[in-house]
């Protein structure tokens, strides 16, 4: 993992680094000394000592972790904030396993979607997404 | 200096009447609650708070700005520590030392040890704004871009306390946050940048954004991690404290002194601020400490040192705007703006035109710092609530705060986009054993150094030599080197001693 991890930086390196060749010298100078520093210390990885295995634990829950972050961060602009949030928390406590009745999940996470789009949006006064 | 002591009894007088005593307290309090929440600065309390300070009169509004200011960066350690999620960047090595405690089940007691630091580094700050203002603003004359630059290659050579075992990912993750910062215009003819013509990056990737998404949201996705299994994310509460006993605060004096030494400078620097400051007395306090392994397992000392050195330097940067009218920090820009709306001018004209408003807010900055003391043991109560909440309430409740600081940082959504994808890379990469410090060390450095090198070799005519040949530049240079070679120096002396014993 680490040698990929390694090759993957040089071969983004090479290319900014192409991206920045029209470039005056005062503009390019600091990216391409720390490109350049990058591409040796990745060269340090991929001929360096393999460091024993990498454990991914509980992935498969992690992996839906990961898309409900997405999907909210997508949705948002969407559905509006309150409906969006309010349902992502009610979803992510059910797939999170929270145990109670039925009609507790939606009725806290209803509440808890209340309470910060009245906080920041009507007293703090932040602009809606 | 009679005439000195004479105003600060009239600052006093002033600053102990029943309304500027409810704005203390209510600017003090918001700031707590702004501060403690992820991607919520200082900054941002105080420009959502500005508005307010129109119709209030001018010495009421000040001191409510001057609570929230240090309120919010004290509050940003109880995030640090309850979740590992600094609230705000200057309680970032808060979180090295503060979280794996409260993971450990001493949440209480770091919470106490951050509030009494921050306590005694906010009045000493104070105590400097109020009797040594005109003399510091001279003295911060004498930091211009060599001594800048020299600061933040001594803010980056602290890497090494930051870079965790395998430092070869360790100064890949600083090269990397150094290469960030430079995204966007470039400082010397604004020229874009890596920004592949999306306009949205020509102010660079918003800071904000890439704090959440790599230090925030893997946290989140690791309390995921331990969902529906019989992992336990924090052990169980083991002392309910109220407070620290005397003798627990005493044992950590010269941690304390010396770190608001570093804060009281730092603070004094421009553009340097509460983050520059913690980082630096971090890494100092760990290369000065008998046991510098223990740094980052779970010890008082780091959030002592953290904590006291951001809370010293909020002072600093106060001396720079009111005396030279120039603002040490984002959030001293808004204190500014506030002044101006009210009529006074910042600059070395304020105190000399108007010295009973500034001698009140200079008494009232005192009396913040020891309100948030008082303040902070209820929120400590409260917060050690956070560690019995459910993961399962805790996370999607972390992830919406998140999402609301980077969106609230600059109104855009891409911001958003950003904090996930870099969330998602930084949660990657944390499993491959690359460490997100340094990143965000190398972020917050990058401008600094980069800005105030070419500007140096602008005002020396490209003498590259500058940086030696200013004393305060130099001493700033000698100590980023003693701090470089330091461990290896160390390391060797340990390794002699061993062999002869």
């Amino acid at each position: 993992m680490d040698r990929i991890t390694g090759m993957i930086f040089i071969l983004l390196s090479c290319f900014l680094l192409w991206s920045l060749r029209t470039l005056s010298f005062e503009a390019a100078a600091f990216p391409v000394v720390l490109f350049s520093i990058l591409i040796l210390l990745s060269l340090f990885l991929i001929f360096g000592h393999w460091r024993g295995r990498y454990t991914f634990e509980n992935a498969r829950h992690v992996a839906v972790g990961a898309l409900v972050m997405i999907v909210y961060g997508l949705m948002i602009p969407v559905t509006g904030f309150p409906i969006t949030t309010g349902v992502m928390l009610w979803g992510s406590m059910w797939l999170g396993g929270y145990k109670g009745y039925w009609y507790k999940l939606p009725l806290l996470a209803a509440l808890l979607a209340g309470c910060i789009y009245w906080v920041f949006f009507i007293l703090l006064g932040v602009p809606e997404p | 200096m009679h005439d000195t002591f004479q105003l600060i009894a009239v600052g006093f007088a002033h600053a102990f009447t029943l309304p500027n005593i409810i704005a203390m307290i209510a600017g003090t309090s918001i700031g707590i609650i702004i501060g403690a929440l992820p991607g919520m600065s200082a900054t941002t309390g105080m420009a959502l708070l500005l508005p307010v300070t129109f119709n209030i009169p001018v010495e009421c509004g000040l001191l409510m700005l001057a609570g929230v200011y240090c309120g919010a960066v004290y509050g940003g350690s109880i995030s640090a520590i309850l979740v590992g999620i600094p609230g705000t960047a200057a309680s970032i090595p808060t979180a090295f030392d503060g979280f794996p405690m409260a993971k450990d089940g001493r949440a209480r007691e770091a919470l106490l040890f951050a509030l009494y630091a921050s306590a005694v580094g906010g009045v000493a700050s104070a105590l400097v704004l109020m009797f040594l203002t005109p003399v510091i603003g001279r003295f911060a004359l004498k930091f211009g871009p060599p001594e800048m630059f020299a600061v933040g290659i001594w803010g980056m050579f602290m890497v090494s306390s930051v870079v965790g075992k395998d430092v070869i990912k360790g100064l890949i993750m600083a090269t990397i946050g150094l290469i960030v910062s430079t995204v966007g215009a470039d400082p010397v003819n604004g020229v874009p940048r890596m920004i592949f013509d999306n306009v949205n990056f020509i102010g660079g990737i918003e800071f904000v954004s890439l704090v959440l998404g790599t230090l925030a949201l893997p946290r989140v996705l690791e309390m995921v991690e331990t969902l529906r299994t019989e992992k336990v994310f924090y052990k169980a509460l083991v002392s309910r404290k109220w407070y620290l006993k005397p003798g627990e605060l005493f044992r950590h004096w010269a941690n304390i002194v010396r770190s608001t030494i570093i804060g009281l400078i730092v603070g004094i620097a421009p553009a340097a601020g509460p983050t520059i400051a913690a980082i630096i007395s971090y890494n100092q306090a760990k290369q000065s400490s008998k046991y510098p392994d223990k740094f980052g397992t779970g010890i008082a000392d780091g959030v002592v040192a953290s904590e006291t050195a951001n809370n010293a330097s909020t002072g600093g940067d106060m001396v720079l705007t009111l005396a030279l009218g120039v603002p040490g920090s984002a959030a001293c820009a808004v204190f500014m703006g506030a002044l101006i709306i009210k009529g006074l001018q910042p600059g070395p004209q304020l105190m000399r035109n108007n010295p009973i408003p500034v001698y009140t807010f200079f008494a009232g900055f005192l009396l913040v710092n020891i309100l948030f003391f008082i303040i902070g043991h209820f929120f400590i109560q409260a917060g050690g609530q956070v560690v019995r909440t459910p993961l399962q309430i805790l996370a999607p409740c972390i992830l919406v705060f998140c999402v609301l600081g980077a969106y609230a940082s600059s109104n855009s959504l891409i911001n958003v986009n950003i904090m996930v994808i870099s969330g998602l890379a930084a949660y990657f990469l944390g499993k491959l054993r690359f460490p997100m410090p340094p990143f965000i060390l190398g972020l917050i450095l990058g401008p600094l150094i980069e800005a105030n090198f070419w500007a140096s070799l602008l005002i020396s005519y490209n003498d590259y030599l500058i940086f030696f040949k200013r004393p305060l530049a130099a001493g700033f240079m000698i100590l980023a080197i003693l701090t470089l070679i330091a461990p290896t120096v160390h390391g060797w002396m340990k390794a002699k001693k061993s062999r002869t014993a």
